[in-house]
């Protein structure tokens, strides 16, 4: 019925532009080409041509609203995005990027939802409305790519159904992103919002390397304290080197596009001398001479960033009323707001434990999957976990501390700690100080001491250890005076880096 | 055509008088950074009322200028119209060179019962003092006896400069500002030296070739912002106790009465502020003109950021008042230079910068930072300009950074002469993508066969600073939207027919902080234009 009018009152626009509109005038739709200009159909490629490294990865969000549960259990109304793609990934704590074999699968189990054509992208209407109302995910769907993909994100603006005043359109801002495109950078005033009942697909090449983040930029005061917050990480092309990391980010240099140094018509072929100012991944100074096939926060060149298992933890704060007014069709309060609840991934303490998805019964009285991610961070004997932590709080700076294993502080803000020299500046500590818009790169080594080749000779002992936050107001929930920001760290036989499943934990 | 304005009236909160407030915004405001300087300044602190974009009008305490200075100690002298009054906020901006001594004087002008007043120089070397009476942290200005500070800096750089005196109260009032020392040579051989033009033609608005005596340290283009906040309460306060002291009439002794009150009270805890600000006012109206003295007489400075692709622009970033704020910079990284006047080298090779890359740059009260951003696009995997059409004639020669930097010789190569290609409309383009498509099949005369195809226009809303289409530039906006107008307008602030630039929110992220009192759009926002190079920035308006 709807569509139907939709296509009356499109008619006469329609006719009138159809020589030079493309394709149809749907308004949801998902974009996942299988082919595109960067990433040919090798098929018509010349013979010999190597393929462009990197894939093309998809994801379908909705912007809406829901609830969460809080540490107290209290339900909370928030607004948030939920996922219209990857739906078993986020379920399984993982991201729900795709790969277009996946992503285009119509009807499978990580396919995008309400996918009928992937040639045009052509979507079903009703799947995407029965889930994506109500789907809020607190955080976000989480994204995660590589150096050198395409990534195409389709936001569906699916309405808020608890908030039929507003007629609210939502973006996504990618937090961080370098030489990032006004058009698509999410930021409504600069340029463009998709309304409700719209789709909107944003493109970008994956930029350099790093934890950043994602979160909707329609009102930020509001639209971020109601939750609209997720996780986004690009890990380094140097996991795909087999051979000597320092020659694999030497040949970084030959493309422009991943060079540090101008190019040189002297040996050797760029200009060490004159590296560009905002250059992200300098040539180490002092390497050895190691060899890749391992996973790396960063293009380091000499495997200073290698970790064994990689855990995003999304920090934020929650205003309990501003949640209930923002239910309520109240006027809201900015100057008052006061956070109540301190999530890690979505959640405070215990909750931060419990591992599998958190379901939430909303307003219509079914229960919606919306918190998918514990923060257990569980460590191989004498390894190395990644956190790739952010904070999008809109009202104060967060600290968290790591008790018993020391925190190896290697990026922030995306970018990895080392001077133009390629000295390093990477330093341990026992906490991390971050605001909102900020995100740090911290290695928990499971190792007391380590020798010359890197192997471990005096593990930290198996047990369980403790993230927490030191600003003690944080480690409640509400009027509960123990909850909050902290979870536990467990140093286990072995774990799987990709289901972060973890065998002999103690 | 209506649609937008439908929906900016449905907005539950105050957006349909912002954007009106907007619409009266001087359409090219930029700024530079603008101050006074030389050896001597003679300045006053004094108590008037500044302006908020909500309408109210906050009692508050400002350095000023006691005397006026000379026109030709106004800096940069490209920015017509300075002034100083005797009260602004923030202070003014004192400009001085690098191991050369200079004086300040402070004369008292706070009124009766706010007690002594003084300035401290952080970062400084305090020479010697004359005058005041000594107080806790440095020599004070009372309301009978000024006081002279003799100073100098040993490096360049930002620093701040606030009241040592009963700082809670004072510096919350608005006694505060920034010292820019310049480089003692001028900058370094190795930057581009000060000239009336930039390569482009455009007029050089900078104070010094680079920020240090630093060859890493060049730049194009430089802006000082400066934040703060205000609460109400506090200044509501001190209104009406200063109030109460002048109108109080002594009583009879013999009354029992208590005596008239001397001395201000204010209670500064618990600290609950409502206004956050960026160079002395709130969003929009930091996006105004400098020295806008018929609306804004005590708040001459602005923040409203513009660029060209490829300029390095220095960022002086002070944290006034008393809260850490999470500057973010949309667009690109800021690569930290120095912190309170401190280069920040490598220790192995004192050639290369060892500051760290963030996209949020956090304040800290009385921290000064600086640092140098660019954008050009790189690595985005298709052409802004919308080059790659039929019929297109651009040409996009790199240099040895990917850039078009330097017009053709005859074989295709770049020419040998620097910035030969500034006058060009394209100058600074990223290469690489020179003519890659963006839309599969585009609406309009760009390049089609690109990987994404747009939306229908009818269902997105415009914001004010979008310039019409994802592409850069009025020429690329033309071409891309075709014969049939832009859909709903909204597009105020970036004109799509001049300018078009790309529009990149600089604020602070506690999000609250983008409030005016409880309404948004407000607070510590600026909108960062990086526009076309044909567009010229000219920060004097």
């Amino acid at each position: 019925m709807r569509r139907i009018q939709l296509y009356r009152w499109w008619l006469p626009t329609l006719l009138f532009l159809i020589p030079a509109l493309p394709i149809a005038a749907q308004s949801f739709r998902v974009q996942c080409p299988t082919y595109t200009p960067a990433h040919p159909n090798p098929t018509t490629l010349p013979p010999g041509t190597p393929l462009a490294p990197g894939a093309i990865k998809c994801q379908q969000i909705s912007g809406g609203d829901g609830f969460a549960t809080m540490g107290d259990g209290t339900q909370t109304y928030l607004f948030g995005f939920g996922p219209l793609s990857g739906v078993q990934d986020i379920q399984n704590g993982l991201p729900g990027t795709e790969i277009v074999a996946t992503f285009n699968a119509v009807g499978g189990a990580n396919g995008a939802v309400g996918l009928v054509n992937p040639a045009t992208g052509a979507v079903d209407v009703a799947p995407i409305m029965n889930l994506g109302v109500m789907n809020a995910n607190m955080p976000a769907p989480t994204m995660a790519i590589e150096e050198d993909d395409e990534f195409f994100l389709t936001l569906t603006n699916v309405g808020m159904i608890m908030r039929p005043d507003l007629f609210e359109q939502h973006t996504v801002h990618f937090h961080g992103y370098p030489n990032a495109s006004s058009f698509y950078d999410g930021v409504p005033d600069a340029s463009v919002a998709i309304n409700i009942g719209g789709s909107f697909t944003y493109y970008y090449l994956a930029p350099d390397a790093g934890t950043y983040f994602w979160h909707c930029h329609v009102t930020p005061p509001e639209h971020l304290q109601m939750g609209m917050v997720g996780q986004l990480y690009v890990r380094p092309r140097q996991n795909r080197v087999s051979g000597s990391l320092y020659d694999g980010l030497v040949a970084q240099q030959a493309d422009r596009r991943t060079a540090c140094y101008p190019h040189s018509t002297t040996t050797p072929f760029y200009d060490q001398t004159n590296p560009d100012i905002l250059c992200s991944s300098p040539l180490p100074s002092n390497h050895g001479a190691v060899t890749g096939g391992g996973t790396y926060a960063y293009n380091d060149g000499d495997a200073s960033t290698a970790y064994d298992v990689e855990y995003p933890i999304q920090i934020h704060g929650f205003d309990p009323n501003f949640h209930f007014v923002g239910m309520t069709f109240n006027p809201e309060g900015f100057v008052d707001m006061k956070d109540k609840y301190f999530l890690l991934n979505g959640r405070s303490y215990p909750d931060t434990i419990k591992p599998g998805p958190q379901l939430t019964q909303s307003a219509d009285g079914a229960s919606h999957f919306s918190q998918p991610l514990p923060t257990i961070i569980s460590i191989p004997t004498g390894g190395k976990a990644l956190l790739r932590i952010s904070d999008l709080d809109v009202t104060e700076f967060q600290t968290l501390a790591s008790l018993g294993i020391p925190m190896h502080v290697v990026g922030i803000n995306a970018r990895l700690l080392r001077d133009l020299a390629g000295n390093d500046l990477t330093y341990y500590t026992n906490s991390i100080t971050v605001g909102g818009g900020e995100s740090v790169d911290v290695i928990l080594d499971a190792c007391a001491a380590r020798a010359t080749g890197g192997s471990c000779t005096t593990p930290i002992p198996s047990g369980t250890y403790y993230l927490y936050t030191p600003n003690l107001d944080h480690l409640s929930n509400d009027a509960e005076n123990f909850g909050g920001l902290m979870t536990e760290v467990h140093i286990c036989t072995s774990v799987d880096p990709l289901t972060k499943v973890g065998v002999g934990c103690k | 055509m209506s649609l937008n304005i439908f929906k900016l009236c449905a907005m539950p909160r105050l957006l349909p008088v912002v954007l009106a407030a907007l619409a009266l915004l001087t359409p090219a405001a930029h700024a530079a950074v603008p101050g006074i300087t030389g050896t001597s300044f003679d300045l006053r602190a004094e108590a008037s009322f500044i302006s908020q974009p909500d309408g109210s009008m906050v009692y508050s305490w400002g350095y000023g200028c006691n005397t006026a200075p000379s026109s030709t100690a106004f800096v940069p002298a490209a920015i017509a119209r300075a002034s100083c009054p005797s009260m602004q906020i923030p202070g003014p901006t004192l400009i001085v060179q690098e191991n050369t001594e200079f004086k300040v004087t402070l004369t008292n002008r706070l009124p009766v019962g706010a007690g002594n007043t003084s300035i401290l120089f952080p970062g400084l070397q305090l020479l010697s003092t004359n005058g005041g009476t000594t107080g806790l942290l440095t020599q004070e200005a009372t309301t009978a006896s000024p006081v002279t500070y003799t100073l100098i800096a040993k490096s360049p750089g930002t620093r701040a400069y606030y009241s040592g005196t009963q700082g809670d109260l004072q510096v919350e009032m608005g006694l505060y500002g920034a010292v820019i020392v310049l480089p003692a040579s001028g900058g370094s051989s190795a930057c581009r030296a000060l000239a009336p033009t930039l390569p482009d033609g455009q007029t050089d608005f900078r104070l010094a070739a680079s920020a240090y005596d630093h060859a890493a340290t060049c730049y194009d283009r430089e802006y000082l912002f400066q934040f703060s906040e205000i609460d109400p309460k506090i200044h509501r306060q001190a209104e009406e106790q200063v109030a109460a002291i002048a109108a109080c009439v002594p009583p009879d002794p013999a009354s029992g009465l208590s005596p008239c009150p001397k001395t201000l009270n204010v209670v500064t805890e618990n600290y609950h502020p409502a206004y956050f600000m960026i160079n002395g006012r709130s969003m929009p109206d930091d996006m105004d003109a400098n020295y806008q003295t018929q609306v804004y007489p005590h708040q001459p400075y602005n923040g409203n950021p513009h660029m060209h692709p490829g300029e390095l622009v220095l960022l002086r970033i002070i944290g006034q008042g008393r809260w850490q704020h999470p500057f973010h910079e949309h667009g690109n990284h800021v690569r930290v230079l120095a912190r309170d006047g401190n280069l920040i080298l490598s220790a192995a090779d004192p050639t290369r910068l060892a500051g760290p890359l963030l996209f949020t740059t956090t304040t800290t009260p009385g921290q000064a930072l600086d640092g140098i951003f660019y954008w050009t696009g790189k690595g985005l995997n298709w052409d802004v300009y919308g080059h790659g059409y039929t019929g297109d004639p651009s040409v996009c020669i790199p240099d040895a950074n990917g850039y078009y930097t330097q017009l053709a010789n005859g074989n295709g190569q770049p020419n040998g002469v620097p910035n030969s290609a500034a006058t060009e409309p394209n100058y600074y383009e990223w290469c690489q993508d020179h003519k890659k498509a963006l839309e599969k099949s585009p609406f309009g005369a760009v390049a089609g066969g690109g990987p994404v195809t747009l939306p229908d226009a009818n269902i997105l809303t415009d914001g004010a600073w979008y310039g019409g289409s994802p592409y850069l530039g009025p020429d690329a906006n033309t071409r891309a939207t075709g014969s049939t107008p832009i859909p709903p307008a909204g597009t105020v602030v970036n004109s799509p027919g001049t300018e078009a630039g790309f529009a990149f929110m600089w604020h602070s992220h506690n999000e609250r902080e983008i409030t005016t009192n409880d309404i948004f759009p407000g607070g510590m926002m600026m909108m960062m234009l990086v526009d076309p190079q044909a567009f010229t920035i000219d920060e004097s308006l």
